[in-house]
């Protein structure tokens, strides 16, 4: 063994033999490693009770629901669009808005729709959220005779398909 | 008449601390054989010196999975702004890293289970010693001091963070592939005609002539876009439900769903 250092060259710093990198100890007995299991909740898909939980919060009797999709509760009639609709707000700060109904966008939580009028000879377009909790109700106020073969009507923007005056046809209406 | 007065003030403590060896007037006594007193500044540029200026949380974060976005209703104003769900499931600590002995602190954390036999078996062993189960995702939190160490085992869950404060998200973006320039930095491209020869979304002039006779070094060109480590500060905590396991943040987050995203107090808001 003349490539071992001795000892009083080399000190503590000696290792033995086995220690070494290069040297590997024949064993075929594998070491057997701790599995510990995991801590099990059998939870829900977390979208879908982010989902319900919105849902439940903002929208407990359905009727926000059932204004788009059709069920036993609302006899399968919806909004459509070209339906004239009235938005009632909880707050007085934001005042009911009347407009015809140019497009729906069914997204569950993010459903929305697009109303139109024409105030003061101006067009005015309003978003409405439908499960936005200031809205305290949504009333469809009339219902054309015939409906547009499309949910998005934008084209009616600016010609003689565009709504009139809502608000004043409805009050000769009455 | 003192003999000092009129000296320049190094010269005046060298002749105070070594009278000897000093000589005030004209001598042949070589420089050398003054000892000079050094003061020895501690260098900025320490491994040490650069853990103490890093700037991070006095706590550790936690691991989150990234799982889609929603909208977020506030009930009292109506204001709607849209959220991300990051799902936080068997989040526990793993190891603790000291000044001591690693030279900084961190908390090491894994996030959820993987099948064991899928685990090599360095990793098995580095779970066992921490008595969890194989995780499918372990990230390190370095923390400012010692005192924000947790025991190992420790569980994190969504309450870690509380609705109302700020986080910092750390996520790898998505991977957009070799993109040009227009893509890649917003440049404008060239004009669609009047001349424009086969060169409509290049980016111009690259450098100038003969001087200095190359490209600058970090000219924007064509490349690699995406697929990056990408930090978003300070987003808002909208809320936080244990039961379910989720966190809800305002706004985006990098990286696409089921990604992994590290959550971290925000340090700007500290």
């Amino acid at each position: 063994m003349s490539f071992r250092p001795t000892l009083s060259k080399v000190g503590s710093l000696l290792t033995p033999l086995q220690s070494l990198r290069s040297y590997i100890v024949p064993s075929k007995a594998k070491k057997i490693i701790d599995v510990y299991n995991p801590l099990n909740y059998g939870r829900k898909d977390v979208m879908q009770t982010y989902k319900d939980s919105q849902y439940t919060k903002l929208d407990p009797t359905f009727w926000r629901r059932d204004l788009i999709k059709p069920s036993e509760r609302n006899n399968g009639t919806v909004l459509r669009s070209g339906d004239i609709v009235r938005v009632m707000y909880n707050t007085r700060t934001i005042p009911a808005f009347t407009g015809q109904i140019i497009k729906i966008s069914k997204k569950g939580l993010d459903s929305n729709l697009l109303l139109r009028n024409l105030i003061s000879k101006v067009g005015v377009e309003l978003h409405v959220k439908l499960f936005n909790p200031l809205i305290s109700r949504i009333d469809v106020v009339r219902r054309p005779n015939q409906y547009k073969p499309r949910n998005r009507q934008y084209y009616i923007r600016g010609n003689r398909l565009d709504v009139g005056d809502l608000d004043a046809s409805l009050r000769k209406r009455r | 008449m003192s003999p000092l007065l009129g000296l320049n003030p190094l010269t005046k403590r060298l002749t105070l601390q070594f009278p000897r060896l000093v000589r005030t007037g004209a001598s042949l006594t070589a420089p050398s054989t003054i000892t000079k007193t050094f003061i020895a500044n501690e260098p900025n540029h320490s491994q040490a010196k650069a853990v103490e200026r890093r700037r991070v949380p006095s706590r550790t974060g936690l691991v989150a999975l990234k799982r889609g976005m929603g909208p977020w209703f506030d009930e009292a104003t109506g204001v709607t702004f849209p959220v991300t769900i990051l799902e936080v499931n068997q989040v526990e600590v793993i190891l603790n890293k000291t000044k001591a002995k690693e030279g900084y602190s961190a908390v090491q954390v894994g996030y959820g289970s993987k099948n064991p036999n899928k685990v090599s078996r360095q990793l098995l062993g580095h779970f066992a010693k921490a008595k969890v189960n194989p995780k499918s995702k372990v990230a390190e939190f370095m923390i400012k001091n010692d005192e924000g160490l947790l025991p190992v085992g420790t569980e994190l869950k969504p309450s870690h963070f509380t609705p109302g404060q700020y986080v910092d998200l750390k996520g790898v973006s998505k991977g957009k592939g070799f993109q040009g320039v227009v893509k890649r930095y917003g440049m404008k491209g060239q004009k669609s005609s009047h001349g424009t020869s086969l060169t409509h979304r290049h980016g111009g002039s690259f450098g100038a002539n003969t001087t200095p006779g190359r490209v600058l070094p970090g000219k924007k060109m064509p490349g690699h876009m995406g697929n990056k480590n990408v930090t978003k500060q300070n987003s808002l905590v909208v809320d936080i439900n244990d039961e379910a396991g989720y966190i809800l943040v305002k706004g985006h987050v990098p990286g696409p769903d089921n990604s992994f995203v590290k959550v971290s107090d925000a340090i700007k808001k500290m």
